[in-house]
Protein backbone atom coordinates (compact mmCIF):
# COMPACT_ATOMS: atom_id res chain seq x y z
CA UNK A 1 0.00 0.00 0.00
CA UNK A 2 2.40 2.09 1.11
CA UNK A 3 4.19 2.30 -2.37
CA UNK A 4 1.24 2.50 -4.33
CA UNK A 5 0.58 5.83 -2.24
CA UNK A 6 4.39 6.87 -2.98
CA UNK A 7 4.07 6.19 -6.39
CA UNK A 8 0.62 7.53 -6.90
CA UNK A 9 2.12 11.24 -4.96
CA UNK A 10 4.98 10.93 -7.29
CA UNK A 11 2.78 11.29 -10.15
CA UNK A 12 0.56 14.05 -8.81
CA UNK A 13 -2.69 11.82 -7.53
CA UNK A 14 -4.51 12.29 -4.95
CA UNK A 15 -5.90 9.36 -3.71
CA UNK A 16 -6.55 5.62 -4.51
CA UNK A 17 -9.29 3.94 -6.20
CA UNK A 18 -10.43 1.08 -6.13
CA UNK A 19 -9.65 -1.47 -9.38
CA UNK A 20 -11.56 -4.51 -10.25
CA UNK A 21 -8.76 -6.42 -12.14
CA UNK A 22 -4.82 -6.33 -11.95
CA UNK A 23 -2.80 -7.89 -14.41
CA UNK A 24 1.19 -8.63 -13.67
CA UNK A 25 4.32 -8.61 -16.04
CA UNK A 26 7.70 -9.57 -15.33
CA UNK A 27 7.22 -13.11 -14.93
CA UNK A 28 9.65 -14.44 -16.79
CA UNK A 29 13.14 -15.57 -15.09
CA UNK A 30 15.09 -14.20 -18.06
CA UNK A 31 14.16 -10.20 -17.32
CA UNK A 32 13.81 -10.44 -12.90
CA UNK A 33 16.14 -12.90 -12.00
CA UNK A 34 17.16 -13.82 -9.07
CA UNK A 35 16.37 -10.73 -7.64
CA UNK A 36 12.94 -10.93 -8.79
CA UNK A 37 12.34 -14.62 -7.12
CA UNK A 38 14.11 -12.83 -3.75
CA UNK A 39 11.20 -10.26 -3.83
CA UNK A 40 8.23 -12.36 -4.56
CA UNK A 41 9.19 -15.25 -1.40
CA UNK A 42 9.10 -12.25 0.52
CA UNK A 43 5.83 -11.08 -0.35
CA UNK A 44 4.51 -15.03 0.32
CA UNK A 45 6.89 -14.88 3.46
CA UNK A 46 4.49 -12.13 4.66
CA UNK A 47 1.34 -13.89 3.70
CA UNK A 48 0.46 -11.38 0.91
CA UNK A 49 -2.40 -12.30 -0.94
CA UNK A 50 -4.20 -10.49 -4.07
CA UNK A 51 -7.93 -8.95 -3.04
CA UNK A 52 -9.22 -8.55 -6.47
CA UNK A 53 -9.43 -10.54 -9.74
CA UNK A 54 -5.70 -10.73 -10.88
CA UNK A 55 -3.92 -12.86 -13.81
CA UNK A 56 -0.26 -12.67 -14.70
CA UNK A 57 1.31 -12.17 -17.98
CA UNK A 58 3.20 -15.74 -19.74
CA UNK A 59 6.68 -16.74 -18.51
CA UNK A 60 9.43 -17.92 -20.23
CA UNK A 61 9.72 -21.17 -22.52
CA UNK A 62 12.07 -22.79 -19.47
CA UNK A 63 9.10 -24.50 -18.26
CA UNK A 64 7.53 -25.34 -21.71
CA UNK A 65 10.53 -27.00 -22.85
CA UNK A 66 12.58 -27.62 -19.75
CA UNK A 67 15.23 -29.73 -21.88
CA UNK A 68 16.55 -26.82 -23.61
CA UNK A 69 17.40 -24.68 -20.34
CA UNK A 70 20.17 -25.27 -17.15
CA UNK A 71 18.08 -27.06 -14.42
CA UNK A 72 18.50 -23.71 -12.05
CA UNK A 73 16.80 -21.90 -15.28
CA UNK A 74 13.67 -24.08 -15.15
CA UNK A 75 13.16 -24.51 -11.52
CA UNK A 76 13.59 -21.04 -10.68
CA UNK A 77 11.08 -20.44 -13.49
CA UNK A 78 8.53 -22.54 -12.01
CA UNK A 79 8.98 -21.59 -8.13
CA UNK A 80 8.08 -17.63 -9.95
CA UNK A 81 4.77 -19.55 -11.04
CA UNK A 82 3.86 -21.31 -7.06
CA UNK A 83 4.93 -18.30 -5.38
CA UNK A 84 2.27 -16.33 -7.81
CA UNK A 85 -0.22 -18.75 -7.92
CA UNK A 86 0.29 -19.16 -4.18
CA UNK A 87 -0.69 -15.17 -3.45
CA UNK A 88 -4.07 -16.10 -5.05
CA UNK A 89 -3.02 -15.36 -8.92
CA UNK A 90 -5.50 -17.16 -11.51
CA UNK A 91 -3.51 -20.63 -11.99
CA UNK A 92 -4.38 -20.26 -15.77
CA UNK A 93 -3.92 -17.12 -16.80
CA UNK A 94 0.05 -16.60 -17.86
CA UNK A 95 -1.12 -14.73 -21.01
CA UNK A 96 -0.97 -11.37 -22.21
CA UNK A 97 -4.61 -10.82 -23.26
CA UNK A 98 -5.66 -11.18 -20.11
CA UNK A 99 -9.03 -9.41 -21.65
CA UNK A 100 -9.61 -13.16 -22.97
CA UNK A 101 -10.06 -14.77 -19.53
CA UNK A 102 -12.00 -11.41 -18.01
CA UNK A 103 -13.09 -8.82 -20.56
CA UNK A 104 -13.33 -5.46 -18.56
CA UNK A 105 -16.60 -3.06 -18.76
CA UNK A 106 -16.71 -0.05 -20.02
CA UNK A 107 -15.50 2.71 -17.37
CA UNK A 108 -14.02 0.15 -15.42
CA UNK A 109 -10.31 1.11 -13.42
CA UNK A 110 -8.18 -1.70 -13.60
CA UNK A 111 -4.05 -1.87 -12.82
CA UNK A 112 -2.74 -3.65 -15.31
CA UNK A 113 0.93 -4.11 -16.21
CA UNK A 114 1.58 -5.41 -20.40
CA UNK A 115 2.04 -2.28 -22.52
CA UNK A 116 -0.35 -4.24 -25.56
CA UNK A 117 -2.78 -5.40 -22.77
CA UNK A 118 -2.74 -1.98 -21.24
CA UNK A 119 -3.60 -0.26 -24.82
CA UNK A 120 -6.02 -2.98 -25.88
CA UNK A 121 -7.87 -2.24 -22.40
CA UNK A 122 -8.39 1.67 -23.16
CA UNK A 123 -8.35 1.98 -26.86
CA UNK A 124 -10.81 -0.88 -27.18
CA UNK A 125 -12.93 -1.85 -24.31
CA UNK A 126 -13.23 1.80 -22.74
CA UNK A 127 -11.36 0.38 -19.42
CA UNK A 128 -8.97 2.80 -17.82
CA UNK A 129 -5.28 1.86 -16.95
CA UNK A 130 -2.14 2.94 -16.51
CA UNK A 131 1.11 0.85 -17.83
CA UNK A 132 1.49 0.01 -13.95
CA UNK A 133 5.23 -1.91 -13.78
CA UNK A 134 4.53 -5.48 -12.98
CA UNK A 135 5.67 -5.06 -9.19
CA UNK A 136 3.36 -2.47 -8.72
CA UNK A 137 0.61 -4.20 -10.63
CA UNK A 138 1.13 -7.31 -8.07
CA UNK A 139 1.13 -4.95 -5.24
CA UNK A 140 -2.00 -3.06 -6.44
CA UNK A 141 -3.85 -6.68 -6.62
CA UNK A 142 -2.91 -7.47 -3.26
CA UNK A 143 -3.85 -3.51 -2.35
CA UNK A 144 -7.07 -3.98 -4.72
CA UNK A 145 -6.07 -0.03 -5.53
CA UNK A 146 -4.26 2.06 -7.32
CA UNK A 147 -3.11 5.77 -7.19
CA UNK A 148 -5.71 7.84 -9.65
CA UNK A 149 -3.58 9.16 -11.96
CA UNK A 150 -2.83 9.40 -16.17
CA UNK A 151 -5.38 7.35 -17.90
CA UNK A 152 -7.80 7.04 -15.21
CA UNK A 153 -9.10 10.64 -15.37
CA UNK A 154 -10.70 11.80 -17.82
CA UNK A 155 -8.45 14.84 -18.82
CA UNK A 156 -5.68 12.21 -19.91
CA UNK A 157 -7.94 10.99 -22.17
CA UNK A 158 -7.86 13.05 -24.70
CA UNK A 159 -6.38 12.84 -28.80
CA UNK A 160 -3.74 15.62 -29.84
CA UNK A 161 -3.67 14.25 -33.27
CA UNK A 162 -5.39 12.79 -36.26
CA UNK A 163 -4.04 10.55 -38.31
CA UNK A 164 -5.62 9.36 -41.60
CA UNK A 165 -4.55 5.57 -42.63
CA UNK A 166 -4.69 5.52 -46.62
CA UNK A 167 -4.02 1.51 -46.22
CA UNK A 168 -6.76 -0.80 -44.95
CA UNK A 169 -5.83 -3.24 -42.42
CA UNK A 170 -6.54 -6.50 -44.48
CA UNK A 171 -3.70 -8.75 -42.64
CA UNK A 172 -1.85 -9.16 -39.35
CA UNK A 173 1.55 -7.94 -40.58
CA UNK A 174 -0.45 -4.90 -42.12
CA UNK A 175 -2.02 -4.06 -38.99
CA UNK A 176 1.49 -4.28 -37.67
CA UNK A 177 3.11 -2.50 -40.11
CA UNK A 178 0.43 0.67 -39.50
CA UNK A 179 0.88 0.06 -35.96
CA UNK A 180 4.50 0.24 -35.84
CA UNK A 181 4.44 3.32 -38.00
CA UNK A 182 2.18 5.22 -35.48
CA UNK A 183 3.93 4.78 -32.92
CA UNK A 184 6.75 6.02 -34.10
CA UNK A 185 5.02 9.30 -34.96
CA UNK A 186 2.73 9.55 -32.34
CA UNK A 187 4.40 11.45 -29.01
CA UNK A 188 0.27 11.87 -27.74
CA UNK A 189 -2.99 9.71 -28.16
CA UNK A 190 -3.79 10.28 -31.71
CA UNK A 191 -7.39 9.38 -32.90
CA UNK A 192 -6.60 7.09 -35.58
CA UNK A 193 -8.66 6.64 -38.78
CA UNK A 194 -8.57 3.12 -40.63
CA UNK A 195 -10.20 0.48 -42.31
CA UNK A 196 -10.91 -2.72 -40.69
CA UNK A 197 -11.74 -6.04 -42.10
CA UNK A 198 -15.63 -6.40 -41.30
CA UNK A 199 -15.24 -10.51 -40.13
CA UNK A 200 -15.01 -9.90 -35.99
CA UNK A 201 -12.13 -12.36 -35.21
CA UNK A 202 -10.32 -10.56 -37.73
CA UNK A 203 -10.73 -7.59 -37.07
CA UNK A 204 -10.05 -8.17 -32.93
CA UNK A 205 -6.97 -9.63 -34.43
CA UNK A 206 -6.02 -6.98 -36.36
CA UNK A 207 -6.93 -4.21 -33.62
CA UNK A 208 -4.78 -5.94 -31.27
CA UNK A 209 -1.17 -6.56 -33.29
CA UNK A 210 -1.92 -2.79 -34.44
CA UNK A 211 -2.50 -1.67 -30.90
CA UNK A 212 0.74 -4.21 -29.75
CA UNK A 213 2.41 -2.78 -32.25
CA UNK A 214 2.10 1.02 -31.79
CA UNK A 215 3.21 0.26 -27.76
CA UNK A 216 6.34 -1.39 -29.37
CA UNK A 217 7.27 2.03 -30.84
CA UNK A 218 5.98 4.50 -28.36
CA UNK A 219 4.76 4.50 -24.57
CA UNK A 220 1.09 4.48 -25.55
CA UNK A 221 -1.43 3.56 -23.68
CA UNK A 222 -4.17 4.26 -25.46
CA UNK A 223 -4.85 5.00 -29.03
CA UNK A 224 -8.36 6.93 -30.17
CA UNK A 225 -9.50 4.39 -33.00
CA UNK A 226 -12.63 5.76 -34.83
CA UNK A 227 -15.94 3.52 -34.59
CA UNK A 228 -13.81 1.14 -32.54
CA UNK A 229 -13.07 3.22 -29.36
CA UNK A 230 -16.12 3.60 -27.30
CA UNK A 231 -15.52 6.94 -25.34
CA UNK A 232 -17.43 10.01 -27.33
CA UNK A 233 -15.51 12.91 -28.48
CA UNK A 234 -16.29 16.03 -29.49
CA UNK A 235 -16.54 16.58 -33.01
CA UNK A 236 -14.98 20.28 -32.96
CA UNK A 237 -12.08 19.13 -30.94
CA UNK A 238 -11.68 16.85 -33.51
CA UNK A 239 -11.94 19.02 -36.03
CA UNK A 240 -9.15 21.27 -34.59
CA UNK A 241 -6.76 18.19 -34.31
CA UNK A 242 -3.67 18.54 -36.52
CA UNK A 243 -3.94 15.85 -39.38
CA UNK A 244 -1.43 13.67 -41.09
CA UNK A 245 -1.65 10.91 -43.44
CA UNK A 246 -0.28 7.50 -43.85
CA UNK A 247 -0.17 5.66 -47.56
CA UNK A 248 0.86 2.57 -48.92
CA UNK A 249 4.58 3.06 -49.08
CA UNK A 250 5.15 4.01 -45.41
CA UNK A 251 3.86 1.02 -44.91
CA UNK A 252 5.27 -1.22 -47.09
CA UNK A 253 9.16 -0.12 -45.50
CA UNK A 254 8.24 -2.53 -43.15
CA UNK A 255 7.94 -5.63 -45.08
CA UNK A 256 11.17 -7.93 -45.05
CA UNK A 257 12.68 -10.48 -46.82
CA UNK A 258 11.54 -13.85 -45.49
CA UNK A 259 14.88 -14.96 -43.37
CA UNK A 260 13.11 -18.54 -42.49
CA UNK A 261 10.97 -21.71 -42.44
CA UNK A 262 9.78 -21.00 -39.13
CA UNK A 263 7.33 -18.97 -38.17
CA UNK A 264 5.78 -17.71 -35.03
CA UNK A 265 2.69 -16.80 -34.21
CA UNK A 266 0.98 -15.21 -31.29
CA UNK A 267 2.42 -12.24 -30.06
CA UNK A 268 0.48 -11.18 -28.34
CA UNK A 269 -1.23 -14.71 -27.61
CA UNK A 270 -3.81 -16.14 -29.78
CA UNK A 271 -7.33 -17.40 -28.27
CA UNK A 272 -9.20 -20.56 -30.36
CA UNK A 273 -11.22 -18.37 -32.31
CA UNK A 274 -7.74 -16.49 -33.99
CA UNK A 275 -6.29 -19.58 -33.96
CA UNK A 276 -8.79 -21.50 -35.93
CA UNK A 277 -8.77 -18.41 -37.78
CA UNK A 278 -5.03 -18.39 -38.62
CA UNK A 279 -4.81 -22.37 -39.35
CA UNK A 280 -7.40 -21.59 -42.47
CA UNK A 281 -5.62 -18.73 -43.36
CA UNK A 282 -2.69 -21.10 -44.10
CA UNK A 283 -4.66 -23.89 -45.38
CA UNK A 284 -5.63 -21.53 -48.19
CA UNK A 285 -2.94 -19.01 -48.35
CA UNK A 286 0.11 -19.68 -51.23
CA UNK A 287 2.59 -17.81 -48.78
CA UNK A 288 2.44 -21.11 -46.54
CA UNK A 289 4.05 -22.85 -48.66
CA UNK A 290 7.76 -21.27 -47.90
CA UNK A 291 7.08 -22.27 -44.58
CA UNK A 292 7.57 -26.06 -43.00
CA UNK A 293 7.27 -25.04 -39.30
CA UNK A 294 4.43 -22.64 -37.30
CA UNK A 295 5.10 -21.61 -33.28
CA UNK A 296 1.93 -20.39 -32.06
CA UNK A 297 1.64 -19.18 -28.45
CA UNK A 298 -1.40 -19.47 -26.56
CA UNK A 299 -2.95 -18.69 -22.85
CA UNK A 300 -2.05 -21.05 -20.61
CA UNK A 301 -5.22 -22.29 -20.70
CA UNK A 302 -6.08 -23.13 -24.21
CA UNK A 303 -8.23 -26.44 -25.59
CA UNK A 304 -7.89 -27.36 -28.83
CA UNK A 305 -11.34 -28.29 -30.46
CA UNK A 306 -11.77 -31.21 -32.91
CA UNK A 307 -11.91 -28.42 -35.92
CA UNK A 308 -8.90 -27.41 -35.01
CA UNK A 309 -7.18 -30.49 -34.35
CA UNK A 310 -8.31 -31.52 -37.88
CA UNK A 311 -6.80 -27.98 -39.46
CA UNK A 312 -3.44 -29.22 -37.92
CA UNK A 313 -3.43 -32.80 -39.03
CA UNK A 314 -4.05 -31.54 -42.93
CA UNK A 315 -1.39 -28.71 -42.46
CA UNK A 316 0.91 -31.64 -41.88
CA UNK A 317 -0.32 -33.64 -44.84
CA UNK A 318 0.75 -31.18 -46.31
CA UNK A 319 4.28 -30.35 -44.97
CA UNK A 320 3.37 -27.51 -42.04
CA UNK A 321 4.30 -28.83 -38.53
CA UNK A 322 2.21 -26.66 -35.99
CA UNK A 323 3.17 -26.78 -32.31
CA UNK A 324 1.17 -25.00 -30.04
CA UNK A 325 2.84 -23.42 -26.63
CA UNK A 326 0.61 -22.89 -23.87
CA UNK A 327 1.69 -20.10 -21.07
CA UNK A 328 4.25 -18.55 -22.29
CA UNK A 329 6.13 -15.96 -24.76
CA UNK A 330 8.69 -16.27 -26.64
CA UNK A 331 10.22 -12.97 -26.05
CA UNK A 332 10.89 -13.07 -22.23
CA UNK A 333 13.32 -16.51 -23.64
CA UNK A 334 16.50 -16.92 -23.97
CA UNK A 335 16.13 -18.52 -27.82
CA UNK A 336 19.80 -18.65 -28.79
CA UNK A 337 20.01 -22.48 -27.45
CA UNK A 338 16.32 -23.45 -28.89
CA UNK A 339 15.95 -22.00 -32.63
CA UNK A 340 19.07 -22.90 -35.01
CA UNK A 341 17.08 -20.37 -37.65
CA UNK A 342 15.94 -16.74 -37.35
CA UNK A 343 12.16 -16.66 -36.97
CA UNK A 344 9.83 -14.73 -39.66
CA UNK A 345 6.56 -13.33 -37.67
CA UNK A 346 3.80 -10.94 -38.76
CA UNK A 347 3.89 -9.53 -35.47
CA UNK A 348 5.49 -6.04 -35.01
CA UNK A 349 6.00 -6.50 -31.31
CA UNK A 350 7.66 -10.22 -31.77
CA UNK A 351 9.69 -8.26 -34.44
CA UNK A 352 10.98 -5.66 -32.63
CA UNK A 353 11.50 -7.52 -29.37
CA UNK A 354 12.92 -10.88 -30.11
CA UNK A 355 16.76 -9.78 -31.69
CA UNK A 356 16.92 -7.50 -29.12
CA UNK A 357 15.45 -9.54 -26.17
CA UNK A 358 15.46 -13.41 -27.26
CA UNK A 359 18.52 -12.57 -28.78
CA UNK A 360 18.13 -14.83 -32.19
CA UNK A 361 17.29 -12.58 -35.65
CA UNK A 362 13.31 -11.85 -36.88
CA UNK A 363 11.85 -10.46 -39.99
CA UNK A 364 8.54 -9.32 -40.38
CA UNK A 365 6.98 -11.20 -43.68
CA UNK A 366 3.86 -10.47 -45.64
CA UNK A 367 2.19 -13.53 -44.50
CA UNK A 368 -1.06 -13.33 -43.30
CA UNK B 1 45.37 25.43 3.66
CA UNK B 2 41.56 24.85 4.60
CA UNK B 3 38.70 25.82 2.67
CA UNK B 4 35.44 26.83 4.79
CA UNK B 5 32.77 24.07 4.03
CA UNK B 6 29.48 25.73 2.17
CA UNK B 7 26.47 24.37 3.15
CA UNK B 8 23.54 24.52 1.33
CA UNK B 9 20.26 23.93 2.37
CA UNK B 10 17.70 23.16 -0.35
CA UNK B 11 13.95 22.48 -0.21
CA UNK B 12 13.21 19.52 -2.91
CA UNK B 13 8.92 17.48 -3.28
CA UNK B 14 9.78 14.97 -1.32
CA UNK B 15 12.33 13.28 1.06
CA UNK B 16 11.34 10.27 2.43
CA UNK B 17 13.42 9.72 5.02
CA UNK B 18 16.75 10.80 7.10
CA UNK B 19 19.56 9.60 5.40
CA UNK B 20 23.47 10.58 5.34
CA UNK B 21 26.51 10.13 3.01
CA UNK B 22 28.88 11.22 0.41
CA UNK B 23 27.60 11.61 -3.09
CA UNK B 24 28.01 9.33 -6.14
CA UNK B 25 26.39 11.64 -9.24
CA UNK B 26 24.60 9.84 -12.31
CA UNK B 27 23.14 11.17 -15.13
CA UNK B 28 20.94 8.98 -16.47
CA UNK B 29 20.50 5.23 -14.92
CA UNK B 30 19.10 1.87 -15.40
CA UNK B 31 19.02 -0.44 -12.48
CA UNK B 32 18.59 -3.24 -14.63
CA UNK B 33 22.17 -2.92 -16.28
CA UNK B 34 23.67 0.06 -15.34
CA UNK B 35 24.32 -1.53 -11.54
CA UNK B 36 25.84 -4.93 -10.32
CA UNK B 37 23.75 -5.94 -7.84
CA UNK B 38 26.08 -8.46 -6.36
CA UNK B 39 28.70 -5.41 -5.78
CA UNK B 40 26.96 -2.18 -5.75
CA UNK B 41 28.99 -0.83 -8.26
CA UNK B 42 28.21 0.86 -11.17
CA UNK B 43 29.11 -1.24 -14.14
CA UNK B 44 30.47 1.91 -16.40
CA UNK B 45 32.95 3.86 -13.75
CA UNK B 46 33.49 1.05 -11.14
CA UNK B 47 32.32 3.41 -8.66
CA UNK B 48 30.57 1.80 -5.64
CA UNK B 49 27.14 3.17 -4.53
CA UNK B 50 27.06 1.15 -1.42
CA UNK B 51 26.50 3.56 1.56
CA UNK B 52 26.79 6.61 -0.56
CA UNK B 53 24.06 9.17 -1.59
CA UNK B 54 23.08 8.20 -5.19
CA UNK B 55 22.23 11.55 -6.75
CA UNK B 56 20.58 10.61 -10.47
CA UNK B 57 19.15 13.31 -12.90
CA UNK B 58 16.50 11.02 -14.42
CA UNK B 59 15.87 6.95 -14.80
CA UNK B 60 15.42 5.09 -17.94
CA UNK B 61 14.99 1.69 -18.47
CA UNK B 62 12.71 -1.27 -17.69
CA UNK B 63 10.34 -2.39 -14.38
CA UNK B 64 12.85 -4.47 -13.83
CA UNK B 65 14.59 -1.77 -11.92
CA UNK B 66 12.55 -2.16 -9.02
CA UNK B 67 14.03 -6.04 -8.31
CA UNK B 68 17.39 -4.86 -8.60
CA UNK B 69 16.86 -2.05 -6.06
CA UNK B 70 15.41 -4.50 -3.60
CA UNK B 71 18.29 -7.07 -4.18
CA UNK B 72 21.01 -4.50 -3.52
CA UNK B 73 19.23 -3.73 0.06
CA UNK B 74 18.86 -7.49 0.31
CA UNK B 75 22.86 -8.01 0.07
CA UNK B 76 23.41 -4.81 1.85
CA UNK B 77 24.91 -3.21 -1.17
CA UNK B 78 22.34 -0.55 -1.30
CA UNK B 79 23.00 2.93 -1.22
CA UNK B 80 21.56 5.07 2.00
CA UNK B 81 19.58 7.07 -0.07
CA UNK B 82 18.89 8.05 -3.85
CA UNK B 83 17.89 11.27 -4.80
CA UNK B 84 16.89 12.72 -8.60
CA UNK B 85 15.91 15.32 -10.35
CA UNK B 86 12.78 13.75 -11.90
CA UNK B 87 10.85 11.22 -9.59
CA UNK B 88 10.58 7.78 -10.97
CA UNK B 89 7.59 4.76 -10.17
CA UNK B 90 9.93 2.01 -10.72
CA UNK B 91 12.59 3.67 -8.37
CA UNK B 92 10.31 4.58 -6.00
CA UNK B 93 8.78 0.64 -5.46
CA UNK B 94 11.95 -0.65 -5.08
CA UNK B 95 13.11 2.07 -2.44
CA UNK B 96 9.99 1.22 -0.57
CA UNK B 97 10.39 -2.34 -0.52
CA UNK B 98 14.10 -2.28 -0.17
CA UNK B 99 13.96 -0.07 2.96
CA UNK B 100 15.81 2.76 1.25
CA UNK B 101 15.40 6.42 1.71
CA UNK B 102 14.26 8.64 -1.15
CA UNK B 103 14.69 12.23 -2.51
CA UNK B 104 12.91 13.73 -5.61
CA UNK B 105 12.82 17.25 -7.31
CA UNK B 106 15.79 18.17 -6.56
CA UNK B 107 16.43 21.41 -8.67
CA UNK B 108 18.45 21.28 -11.61
CA UNK B 109 21.08 24.11 -10.59
CA UNK B 110 21.78 21.97 -7.35
CA UNK B 111 22.05 19.10 -9.55
CA UNK B 112 24.69 20.85 -11.31
CA UNK B 113 26.51 22.41 -8.55
CA UNK B 114 26.97 18.67 -6.82
CA UNK B 115 29.85 16.45 -6.98
CA UNK B 116 31.11 12.88 -6.11
CA UNK B 117 33.14 14.17 -2.96
CA UNK B 118 30.07 16.53 -1.42
CA UNK B 119 28.23 15.42 1.30
CA UNK B 120 24.12 14.89 1.49
CA UNK B 121 21.75 15.08 4.25
CA UNK B 122 18.30 14.55 3.86
CA UNK B 123 15.89 15.54 6.26
CA UNK B 124 12.34 14.67 5.61
CA UNK B 125 9.94 15.63 4.52
CA UNK B 126 11.03 17.78 1.77
CA UNK B 127 15.00 19.17 2.91
CA UNK B 128 17.93 18.42 1.45
CA UNK B 129 21.56 19.51 3.13
CA UNK B 130 24.30 19.55 0.56
CA UNK B 131 27.49 20.41 2.03
CA UNK B 132 30.14 21.34 -0.47
CA UNK B 133 33.26 19.55 0.23
CA UNK B 134 34.81 19.58 -2.91
CA UNK B 135 37.32 22.85 -3.67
Amino acid sequence: MKVLVEVGEALGAERLIPVSHAHVSGISIFNIGVSGVELLEKLVSMNARVRVYTTANPYSMAIEIPQFFDEKIVALQRRVVELLTAMGIDESSFTCIPYALRRPGYGEHLAWAESSAVIYANSVLGARTNREGGIVALLAGIAGRTYEAGMHLDENRRPSLRILVEVPATSIWIASAIGLYVGSVSKDIPFVSMGIDRDPVAARLYLKNFLASVATTSSLPMVFIENVTPERIDEKELASLERVSIDRKEIENYIEERCSSTLLLGCPHLDLDEVRYVLRKLLTNEVSKFFNHVMIFVPRRFEVSDDVRNLIIELKRRGLEVALFRGCCPVVTDLRNVVVEPLATVHGKARHYIPKLAGVPCCLVNAL
Amino acid sequence: MLSSERVVEVKVRRVSGYARGEVVKVWRLSFLGDVDPETGRLRESGKSIDGKILVVHSFRGSTVGTYVIYALASRKRAPNAIVSVNPDPVVIAGCILGGIPFAYGLPEEIYELLEDCDVLELRPPNTVVVRKRCR
